[in-house]
């Protein structure tokens, strides 16, 4: 700070100091970027001040500066604030004191870094406030306070003709709203008690009055639309000029109001009207706006749900063949309704998640078995088999390396069993490969530690467990360029040793680490508690990070937190969360083209000429015997990638059929 | 038949003679006509020899495109349809290069301006469906099956027959056309501006 012990008197400084305070004032005012401050000249201003600031007793000059920065901006406010407010009104008024604070404030954080010294010496030494609170706090007292609620009520009022219809663009009152967050001082108090909670209360008043007309005047349908305009509208107002912590409220505020007390009769019949118009878009609308309130989904759902069972009971009266027809058609509506358009979950996930859940859920043999039962009759309906099969494949992988210790094998065959049962044989291969291989693990392991046992050379220090996953049966795994530290190499190595020594039939077969899916338990000590730190071998080295936000940059640095306690002495530290609904559609659309084109050659080979519509029906038919549904768009795609690579070919005089061409025949 | 240069025409004419089945490979004269099989084998390797032909020929400077207008204005196209759907073949022959079996997207788009001006009432919001969504090249029989949907539907989508086998991109093409404009098909003349009409009205029956 001073370094050379240069001192500053009074009669020198005063004027340097009160020259940089007219300049800064200048900058904001007339906003020339060619004004600036030269970085000499700053540092020259800054300087002075900063030794004035923390020069010794009896030279210090603190009390002085923390004058001078006072007088700066009382003088401000009465010479410049206050009057250009005393004449203005209105709109005009709330422009001018937007104006105003913008400027106030660039000028306090100007000065507050330039007087920052003041901070740590006179101010602490007197218990005073801080620099920048002082500065803000004459702008409470003198400004704000007189101007808040003259401001609040001018606001409201405009919101309230913009609700009327009236165009008026709100943009430009954003800086009054900065001026109540800014006289929280840091905490958002002022913004919440003065704008926001009034503010707030008013729109709810509106929309009660509202809820009611609009129930008289419209129909169920218009009346959802009109939610959602008011919400549209609503949102826009704060995202044109309110602070962003409003939206979530005043949108809770306005669906709340307006749909949680909705007749339960008129809801009833208003949805029920949608279904069997099959208004699609609306019924999507409904399902958005209803998604936002607690519990809205779920009283959509029920009403749903006895809809549907009033027309099972309404089948049931009629004859079998009649039944069955009606059933596969809801089914097929259903499908189209909910699958396609509505929450991007398909039954197939669903019910791959809800396995997941059963087999985790950790309850007695027979109630797994009977749930595992009831949900797999559901297989015949799950209309994309290959998705179906795909998620379960990964959620056994899942299950299979994480929480091995809970799997149970018997529980996992009955589910494939289940799924070779209605999807045939060639669906489940790998899931029974992934199950051997998790038997054969154990045993692996076993011999393993014997091994480590018997010869002394090789121990290690920790413990290591591999598994061998046969990579043809496993999801594929990212692998990465990990390096290991030392000692892991070294097991690794001892590992891959011990592998090769194992049964001939492993000789050939290449290890491959996947350090993404490794976890490592480690013991530490944080204070004078011993902890067991479960984690990913990638959070290895990364315990804490800076700075703490929970997204990660590449700049980001991280450190052990050595303050760390926890009740708890063991603890899982969990891996960021990964998103593979993307991946599996990948994986299952490029599988689904190879079947597709499969089927079409295997049809036309025996057919050798066929009309395209009959190949599409046969296709169809012979696909859905591994629940896999396909649109005739696909199926054509692939009739039009097999004719480039001219493994058929059309007709030349009628362009509805096909033409099966010999292998012999195709320019190799 | 070596390398020089070689008018269009010349390449055109044993293009036909190839197609209507007169084949004619260098270095072996004649063929047997003792199977269908044969008949195609032989053809179509009239056809690679021809193409290695025509990529090793010396270019004079002028773009393919020109030479095929030249083309346009010698051959008399009017003759009959199969005479069109022949000259239509051979430009996609003549668009392709280094023996690909599919043409990009912007050979196809001005080779269509090129040859369906006056025969294609659609073309210009079909040149403009393409350009906007085809990502991929124009296979040997969507460049085909274009020249037969232009045919059916004439001035409005009525001969477009959904259950029918087109290729995707023209049942993405109709479908983009419905959503664009409900109504607009019922009313020809909403499309007539981008055709010679009276080629239209005399060139073309009903297939």
């Amino acid at each position: 700070m001073n370094p050379n012990n240069i001192t500053i008197s009074l009669r020198e400084g005063t004027p340097i100091v009160l020259e940089g305070i007219a300049r800064v004032i200048r900058i904001v005012e007339e906003g020339l970027e060619n004004n600036r401050f030269k970085l000499f000249e700053y540092n020259k201003l800054y300087s002075t001040i900063t030794i004035m600031a923390t020069q010794r007793q009896p030279n210090n000059l603190g009390g002085h500066l923390f004058k001078i920065y006072g007088d700066t901006f009382n003088d401000y406010i009465d010479s410049k604030v206050l009057p250009s407010l005393r004449d203005e009104h209105g709109n005009v008024k709330l422009t001018e004191l937007g104006k105003k604070w913008l400027e106030y404030e660039s000028i306090t954080e100007m000065l507050s870094s330039l007087f920052n010294y003041l901070d740590t010496g006179f101010i602490y030494l007197n218990k005073l406030p801080r620099v920048k609170d002082v500065a803000l706090g004459f702008f409470r007292d003198l400004v704000y306070k007189d101007v808040q609620s003259d401001s609040k009520i001018a606001l409201l009022t405009l919101i309230d003709k913009v609700r009327k219809g009236e165009d008026i663009n709100m943009t430009c009152y954003k800086d009054i709203i900065r001026m109540f967050v800014g006289m929280g001082m840091g905490d958002m108090s002022r913004y919440r008690e003065d704008f926001e909670i009034p503010m707030l209360n008013a729109t709810a008043e509106y929309y009660k009055s509202r809820a009611a007309k609009w129930l008289e005047d419209y129909s169920f349908v218009d009346y959802i639309h009109k939610v959602e305009g008011g919400l549209r509208l609503e949102t826009d107002l704060v995202l044109q000029f309110m602070h962003a912590s409003t939206k979530e409220k005043i949108a809770e505020m306005v669906l709340h109001l307006l749909l949680k007390d909705h007749p339960e009769q008129l809801l009833k019949v208003g949805i029920l009207d949608l279904v069997q118009g099959e208004k699609v878009e609306d019924l999507c609308t409904l399902y958005t706006l209803y998604q936002r309130i607690p519990e809205g989904l779920e009283h959509m759902a029920c009403i749903f749900k006895q809809h549907i069972m009033d027309q099972g009971a309404a089948f049931a009266a009629q004859d079998e063949e009649a039944i069955e027809n009606q059933v596969l058609a809801v089914r097929e509506a259903f499908l189209a309704f909910f699958e396609k358009r509505f929450s991007g979950k398909s039954c197939a996930s669903l019910l791959a998640e809800f396995l997941d859940n059963t087999l985790k859920s950790g309850e007695n043999d027979d109630a797994i078995y009977g749930t595992l039962e009831k949900a797999l009759n559901l297989l015949p309906y799950v209309s994309d088999g290959d998705f179906f099969v795909e998620y379960c494949r990964r959620k056994l992988a899942r299950r299979l390396l994480f929480s091995e210790e809970s799997t149970n094998d018997d529980h996992e065959k009955y589910i494939i069993e289940k799924i070779r049962h209605e999807f045939g044989n060639a669906v489940v291969c790998r899931m029974v490969q992934m199950v051997a291989d998790s038997t054969l693990n154990r045993d692996l392991r076993m011999k393993f530690q014997t091994r480590l046992m018997e010869d002394a050379d090789h121990y290690l220090g920790f413990e290591l467990r591999a598994s061998i996953l046969n990579s043809g049966s496993w999801p594929a795994f990212e692998s990465s360029d990990f390096q290991p530290p030392q000692e892991m190499v070294r097991a690794m190595q001892i590992y891959k040793n011990f592998y090769n020594e194992q049964a001939l039939i492993h000789r050939d077969r290449k290890l491959t680490w996947l350090h993404s899916l490794g976890r490592c338990t480690i013991s530490a000590i944080f204070g004078s508690k011993k902890y067991d730190l479960d984690m990913s071998t990638y959070q290895y080295r990364l315990l804490i990070k800076e700075p703490s936000t929970k997204k990660i940059d590449e700049n980001d640095r991280f450190k052990c937190n050595s303050e760390f306690r926890h009740g708890a002495s063991k603890i899982k530290i969990p891996s960021p969360p990964i998103t593979e609904r993307r991946e599996i559609l990948q994986v299952v659309e490029a599988d689904r083209k190879f079947a597709i084109r499969s089927t079409i050659m295997t049809i036309m080979k025996k057919k050798e000429v066929v009309s395209f519509n009959d190949l599409f029906v046969e296709c169809g038919r012979h696909l859905s015997k591994f629940g896999i549904k396909v649109d005739r768009k696909s199926m054509k795609r692939q009739v039009e990638d097999l004719m480039e690579r001219k493994y058929i070919e059309r007709d030349k005089l009628n362009k509805e059929e096909l033409r099966y061409l010999p292998s012999d025949e195709t320019d190799k | 038949m070596d390398a020089s240069w070689i008018d269009i025409s010349e390449i055109y004419r044993r293009y036909c003679e190839i197609k209507s089945g007169h084949v004619c490979i260098i270095g072996e004269e004649g063929y047997r006509q003792d199977s269908d099989v044969q008949k195609a084998k032989l053809s179509r390797e009239a056809l690679t020899q021809l193409s290695k032909f025509v990529e090793s020929r010396v270019r004079t400077g002028a773009t393919i495109f020109e030479e095929l207008s030249m083309l346009m204005s010698r051959v008399d196209l009017m003759a009959d349809i199969s005479e069109f759907s022949r000259f239509y073949d051979f430009v996609f022959f003549m668009c392709r290069e280094n023996g690909q079996k599919n043409i990009s997207v912007s050979k196809a788009l001005t080779a269509w301006k090129l040859v369906l001006t006056g025969r294609f009432p659609l073309l210009h919001q079909w040149c403009d469906f393409v350009e906007k969504n085809q990502r991929y090249n124009i296979s040997e029989d969507t460049w085909l099956q274009v020249l037969a949907f232009s045919r059916y539907t004439r001035d409005n989508l009525e001969g477009y027959d959904r259950e029918g086998a087109w290729p995707v991109l023209i049942d993405d093409f109709v479908e983009y056309m419905s959503r664009i404009s409900g109504s607009c098909y019922d009313n020809s003349d909403c499309h007539c501006n981008c055709g010679d009409p009276e080629s239209q009205s005399c060139v073309f029956e009903d297939p």
